[in-house]
Order: structure tokens, then sequence, then C-alpha cells
């Protein structure tokens, strides 16, 4: 399996996770790159993508993974796949793995990084929140809003004026950081507000004998393998 | 992109709608002298999958000086946002206000787009009417296939392009760009395009014959094979080639298939060359052979081969739109998936199909039908249409028939699960056809003929679907609309009327409102119309004469047939004289 690291930064974070897998589909198939395809009737790309990352979200750290036909350089992939992606959307590690490394599956957690210009009576505010446990929020989901206990799903946090590090629970179930924002934003912040738009996936992390590690690690111990 | 349109699209469903940023995005950073905004008044997903919108925008790019930005309607909830926000519409590749571009054009291919075009206007804090724009706002250019009668919106639009605009407007850019060079006032420039091949200048015409621009050389037109790619799915995801224009068959309803006249054909080893680059510079695994009767390319079966065979093209399905019941062959069968067929007989008799000029035959419908069954397709659908000049209980009984017939030829080849699905619209008499003259028949009875057949189509696999009768009321009447109709559209999206050609937006009271306010009755834009009366379009010279389409009105009335054109066989409609037909 061939797993590209990528970025997805700029206009391309306005896109949603289903028509960015048909973007980076196309690329592919723009850059001659050969991907198997399924065996079925309807023959489809073998392509996996990493957990969804939410609109207006920005990510250096967005994994693509297919079933490549042939062999070819990890220089070579990388260069063709720039080549035929959208702006946006460029290579940051190539890795070679005989298996699939289930970029979704087995995600834990994810890193943000939140640029932000907050007054200093805010960040007060916000580090007395994420002090709270447990720590209950509401989070509008399919048109329902249901009370969510936070704080086992908030991993670490750092926080600053200027910049908000965290690491947020992903998968079963998975705190998106776009909701927290919303969240902070309409309940917790008053003079200043946090920008989704300015907000960054920086890593996502899977658990490595009892500790986390980031995908980055996971694939080159897998590539050792 | 700045921050605060970044937190406006989080608002909206969609984002990704305005962005940009899609894949072979043109120099936007170029130097230019001009810069044009191509508007499409419908949603990202239609507008892109438009190949005259396509065709243009990278045409116009591809121009030295000129910069072509691309805008589509938003949705009712980035409307409401950018007006919460005091924002004016912006362009989807660089977010420019409109209204800071030189030259706005709006495509215009359907009537009920036509609120739209003021919709957009409105959010862009453009003034809707020509004369209460001044020199700082951008010139308002319209087109499209509406641009045969574009009157009901010409006291908006201030340059009209009648015809193809790899001809007018690239001589209105080039015009344009000089005109700027040398700081020529606008109204001066709008009437110096007075008596240009394909430019109706509504303020300043007075009367005088436009005739329609015509690519002369298609094979050799401007055709861009390094297209952008959308980033969302759009209606029609794929990558185009486009056979030919026009179309021999002159079914006397079809406006297309006589004002894209002259029939022109693209050469079918520059279509193989343009399908290769096409799939890849976008990436596209399927490709559609677009024209209005695809069937009737005449090097159709060398060009699939073509392609079938060439190893660039290895794993790119190949799609068929557009197939002619009388011309369909066996071998583009193998093209596609064995879903369904679609054909259009458009009448249910023979007599119908004669007075309509469909020239297929009730054997040409058996022998397609039982060769689908035969082989495997899942079902078939067809198109009618109903108000049909001449039609009574008997043509609907003669859709029946039909249906019946290919359900006999299923159950004989035991397969009583293929399905048919009939779908009826209205017959909306459109200019620059044979029935242009022709009345529309009323509401009531278009709804009773669609009741008529939903009883009689209660049959097992047989689904019907029938378009909205008030829509199609409208739609008339704004295809025959003279520019009085202009305070009644302007009126009417007063009153909310937008997104018309979408049912669930559509809202009949609204129009029905609109034209009691002005004081006009539908009624005058429905009716037969006598044959000497003067018509709104008559101004438009489109190749084919209007004794032509009088001559086909009263074969139709005669239930008599005009064999489609042909290379040797000439009809004499008038279009040779804008291009050769078949060259």
């Amino acid at each position: 399996m061939i797993v590209i690291k990528h970025t997805k930064l700029g206009n391309i974070s306005f896109v949603s996770h289903v028509d960015c897998m048909r973007v980076l589909q196309r690329s592919l198939n723009r850059a001659g790159i050969q991907v198997a395809k399924s065996e079925g009737f309807n023959k489809h790309l073998l392509t996996y993508c990493s957990h969804p990352l939410p609109v207006g979200v920005a990510s250096v750290a967005e994994y693509l993974v297919y079933k490549p036909i042939g062999d070819m350089d990890a220089n070579e992939i990388a260069k063709k796949f720039d080549f035929a992606t959208p702006h946006g959307i460029e290579t940051a590690k190539v890795f070679k793995l005989k298996q699939n490394p289930n970029v979704a599956g087995q995600v834990l957690a994810c890193d943000y990084i939140t640029e932000c210009d907050l007054a200093q009576e805010d960040l007060n505010r916000l580090q007395d929140f994420f002090k709270l446990s447990p720590n209950f929020i509401g989070i509008e989901k399919k048109g329902e809003v249901s009370q969510v206990d936070i704080a086992p799903m908030i991993l670490s946090y750092m926080l600053s004026n200027s910049i908000i590090k965290l690491r947020l629970q992903t998968g079963n179930p998975t705190l998106r950081a776009d909701k927290l924002i919303d969240w902070l934003n309409n309940n917790v912040l008053q003079d200043s507000k946090l920008m989704v738009t300015k907000t960054v996936r920086t890593a996502h992390l899977v658990s490595h004998e009892g500790k986390l590690i980031t995908m980055d690690e996971y694939c080159q111990m897998l590539e050792k393998q | 992109m700045t921050e605060d349109i970044k937190e406006l699209l989080l608002k909206v469903e969609r984002p990704s709608r305005y962005t940009g940023g899609e894949y072979n995005l043109p120099n936007m950073e170029k130097p230019c002298l001009a810069r044009v905004c191509l508007c499409f008044p419908d949603v990202y997903e239609i507008g892109m999958s438009n190949i005259g919108v396509r065709i243009l925008y990278h045409m116009l790019n591809d121009t030295d000086n000129v910069v072509c930005e691309r805008c589509f309607t938003p949705m009712t909830d980035m409307a409401d946002v950018l007006r919460q926000h005091n924002k004016s519409l912006f362009s989807v590749d660089t977010q420019r206000p409109l209204d800071k571009f030189d030259v706005v054009g709006f495509s215009v291919g359907y009537e009920m787009l036509y609120t739209n075009v003021l919709y957009m206007l409105d959010l862009a804090n453009i003034p809707l009417y020509s004369q209460d724009r001044q020199e700082n706002h951008p010139i308002i250019i319209a087109g499209g296939p509406c641009a045969v009668n574009l009157e009901p919106l010409a006291p908006f639009i201030d340059a009209i392009m009648i015809g193809e605009g790899e001809v007018n407007l690239k001589n209105f850019t080039e015009k344009y760009l000089l005109a700027k060079q040398n700081g020529i006032k606008k109204s001066d420039f709008l009437k110096s395009l007075v008596g240009e091949e394909g430019i109706y200048i509504p303020q300043y015409n007075q009367g005088k014959t436009v005739v329609k621009a015509v690519a002369q050389d298609l094979s050799n037109a401007y055709f861009p094979t390094k297209i952008l790619v959308p980033n969302i799915e759009i209606t029609h995801d794929r990558a185009v080639l486009e056979l030919y224009r026009g179309c021999s068959n002159g079914c006397r309803f079809c406006q297309a298939g006589f004002y894209y006249r002259p029939i022109r054909e693209r050469k079918a080893d520059k279509l193989l060359a343009q399908a290769c680059a096409l799939t890849q510079e976008t990436g596209y695994d399927e490709i559609s052979l677009a024209s209005l009767s695809t069937s009737d390319y005449t090097e159709l079966p060398k060009l699939i081969a073509d392609i079938k065979s060439d190893s660039r093209m290895a794993g790119v399905r190949l799609s068929l739109p557009s197939l002619r019941l009388d011309t369909y062959k066996e071998e583009y069968s193998n093209i596609g998936r064995m879903g369904s067929l679609t054909f259009a007989p458009e009448a249910g008799t023979q007599r119908l199909r004669d007075v309509i000029n469909k020239n297929i035959s009730e054997e040409n419908i058996e022998n397609t039908i039982t060769y689908a069954v035969s082989k495997g397709y899942s079902g078939v659908k067809l198109y009618f249409m109903i108000g049909l000049p001449t039609e009574t209980d008997e043509d609907l009984d003669g859709i029946v028939a039909i249906v019946q017939r290919i359900r006999q030829i299923s159950a004989h080849h035991h397969r009583k699960a293929f399905s048919v699905t009939v779908s009826t619209s209205v017959f909306i008499p459109k200019p620059c056809t044979p029935f242009q003259w022709c009345e529309q028949i009323g509401m009531d009875e278009m709804i009773r003929r669609q009741k008529y057949l939903k009883e009689k189509l209660r049959i097992k696999n047989v689904r019907y679907n029938w378009h909205d009768a008030d829509t199609s009321v409208i739609e008339a009447v704004l295809a025959r609309g003279d520019n009085r109709l202009a305070k009644v559209i302007e009126r009417a999206y007063q009153l909310g009327a937008k997104f018309d050609g979408w049912s669930e937006h559509f809202k009949f009271d609204t129009w029905k409102q609109a034209f009691d306010d002005c004081n006009i009755a539908m009624s005058e834009y429905t009716r037969a119309w006598a044959l000497d009366e003067s018509l709104p379009w008559d101004y438009v010279d489109n190749g084919v004469t209007k004794q032509y389409l009088l001559n086909e009105y009263n074969n139709a009335l005669l239930g008599s047939c005009t064999k489609a054109c042909a290379d040797k066989a000439c009809r004499n409609c008038g279009a040779n004289r804008l291009g050769r037909c078949f060259e």
C-alpha cells in the first residue's frame, strides 16, 4: 500500500470529505499513478482516506492510502501527485507499506492548532473552562442538541493569547474541533472569538504499546516491517 | 480569500460552491485591461455542467489582456448571509465583487432563469435597468439559447449576444479592449456595436436586423481541453465532446434544432485528439459525446471505434446521450452499462409524429425496444409531449398503446421486470420554430390530459412522470414575450420569485400576481398568433427564414413530413446563408 501524507490548505479546506475523496481519486488519474480497482460489477479505485476533516478546518496531516499497480519511486509519486492536485493539496511524505494501515480506523486522537488574538479576560475564562471536570457542552447533531461531557475527550490542551493547541478524541466518539470552537465562542468567550477557518489539524495519533504515537511514526514503523 | 468571507462561508450549505480553486484554474493574476465575469443564473453544480460556459470561460482567459472569472446564483442561504453582512455578490475565482468587473455576462439557457438574472444583479448592488446604470457600472451582456428572443430581459441588458459566443463574444471583447485603451465612454462604445454580427444593443438598435453569429469552421473553432475540474460533484460530472451543432431532423417544435443551424460537424480525428487531451488533463473516466442528436453524427461509428482502440483512452467510459430511435445501432449498445435506454418518440400516433415531423415509425420503436429487451437492458425511458398542435385524446391513447406494446414485447422475451418510464412535458411554442405561431393549450386542459394518461398508464412496471402545467405556462409566456414583460419579471422578483426552474421554489401565484399587478394577461402570449402578426423577435435573422418556418407550419397542418437534411439534399431553410452545412 502507498500512503501519501498531504496538506489540505486554503480554498480546498471548504471541500467536504466525500468531495475531497473524489478530488484525490481524479488527481491520481491525472497523475498517471496506477491504482488497483475493486473486483465488483461497478469497479472503483481502491483508495482510503484519513478521518474526515470538518469543512473550513485546514490540515497539514491528511492521509491518502491506495493499492498500487506496479512499483513507483516515492519521490516520483510525490512529484506526479503534486502536479495533478488542485492548489492547497501538496505531498508532505510518501510511505510504502506492505499492509493497509487503516488510517481512519486506527486513529484515536487528532491535534489541532488555532491561531487567535484572545483578550486576557477571555484567556482566563477558557482556562477555567478547560479545568472543569466533568464538563458538559451542548453539541448539535442532525438538528438535535445533546449534552456531551467533553472533559474526557480533550486529551490535552495548551492555551495562550495567540495560539491554542488541542488534542481531541477522534473515533468513537469524535469531538469535532469546529463544534467545540463554535460552542466556546457562543458560551465562554466574550471579547474575542476563535475562528474555525484559522484552525489547522496537525497530526493524527494512534495507539501503540499503550501510548499515543503519530500516524507518521506508525507508518514508519510499518515501513520497517 | 479574506478571513471575513471565509467565516461567511461556514454559515452556508456546500461552501465549496463559492470558493473556486479548481484544478486547471487559469492565471487570474495576469496583467489585463478587461476583467469579465461570466455568470450562470443557476447554482454552481448546474452552471459548471454547461459546455457553453466552459468554452467561453477558457476562450476569454486565453485572450491577451482579458481575465475571465465565474459567478453562479447563490442559494438562498448564501444570499441571506451576504445581505446580513452587507456584502456584495462575488466571483467564484477570486471573490471579487461583481460590480468591480468591466463586463458581467449572463448565459441564459432557459426562460425560467430570468428572475435569477435580476436576483444576481440585485445581490451585486448593480441597478437592474440599463438606463439606471452609470459609467462606473459594469457593462451587462447576455447570450445563450434564450438570446433568440431575449426581449423580456432586454431592458436590463446592455448588449445581447445572438448566436455563437466564439464569434460575437470574441468580437465584443476585442472591441471593448480597443475602446478601453482609447478611453471611449460606455454609451459611445455600445452605440458603436450596433450593426455588428450577432450583437444586439437594446437601447440603440431601433429595429435594425441583427444577423446571428455563426462559427464557420467548427472543427477548427476554439475548444478547450485543459478545463476546470470541479472540486464538488456537479450535475454532469464528466468530460464532454461536442460532435456537431445544429440538427438535420427539423422537428417542428424544436428551437435548438433550428436555432443552431447551419449544421456543422467536427472532424472525427480532431474529436479523438480532444478526447485524449480532455481525459489526460482532467482525470475524468467518462466522456460524453454530446450533440442534439448524437446518432446522426456522420462519423460516429468511426469515432467510437477510434476511441475504443486508442490506448490513451483505456478505462474511459463513453456515454451517448440524445439517441434517436430510427438511427439507433447495435454497436452503440456495447458502450455503456446495460441500464436503461432513453428515447423521445414525442407523440403517440404516426399522424401526430408526422405533424411534428418526428420521422420515426412504429416499426422503429418496436425494433429498438425488441433489441433492448433481448440484449438485457433493464428498461426504457420514453419522452413525450402533450398539447402538441392538433393533438386529440386518440394521440394520448397512442402513447398508452406504445407502452402496452412494449409490455407485450418484454413478456414475449420473458422479461416481465423490464421497466418503462413515460415522461410527458407540455408543448411550448418557441420562437424560431414552425410552431412559433401556435397556441399553447390552457392549464386546465394540460391537467386533464395529464390525468387522462395517469389513469391509463396504471400498468405494472410502468411509471408515469409529468412536467408541472403552471411552469409550462410561464415558460411559454416568457419564451414568446416582448419587452413589456420586463416589468412583470421585475415585479415577480420583488414578490420573491427566483429559482423558478426548480419545482420546490417555483410559485405560480407569485407570477400570477405579478401579471395582475402589471395589468398584463398571460393569455396574450399563449394564444394562437396570426401568421401575419409581427413577432417580438422579427429583428433577428437566424438564418432559417420566416418563409421556411411558415411553409413547415403549413406542412404540419397537412400532416406532411419534411425529410432530414443531408449533404446533397438541402431543404433550403436559409441557414446556408450564414455558413455552409455539412462542410
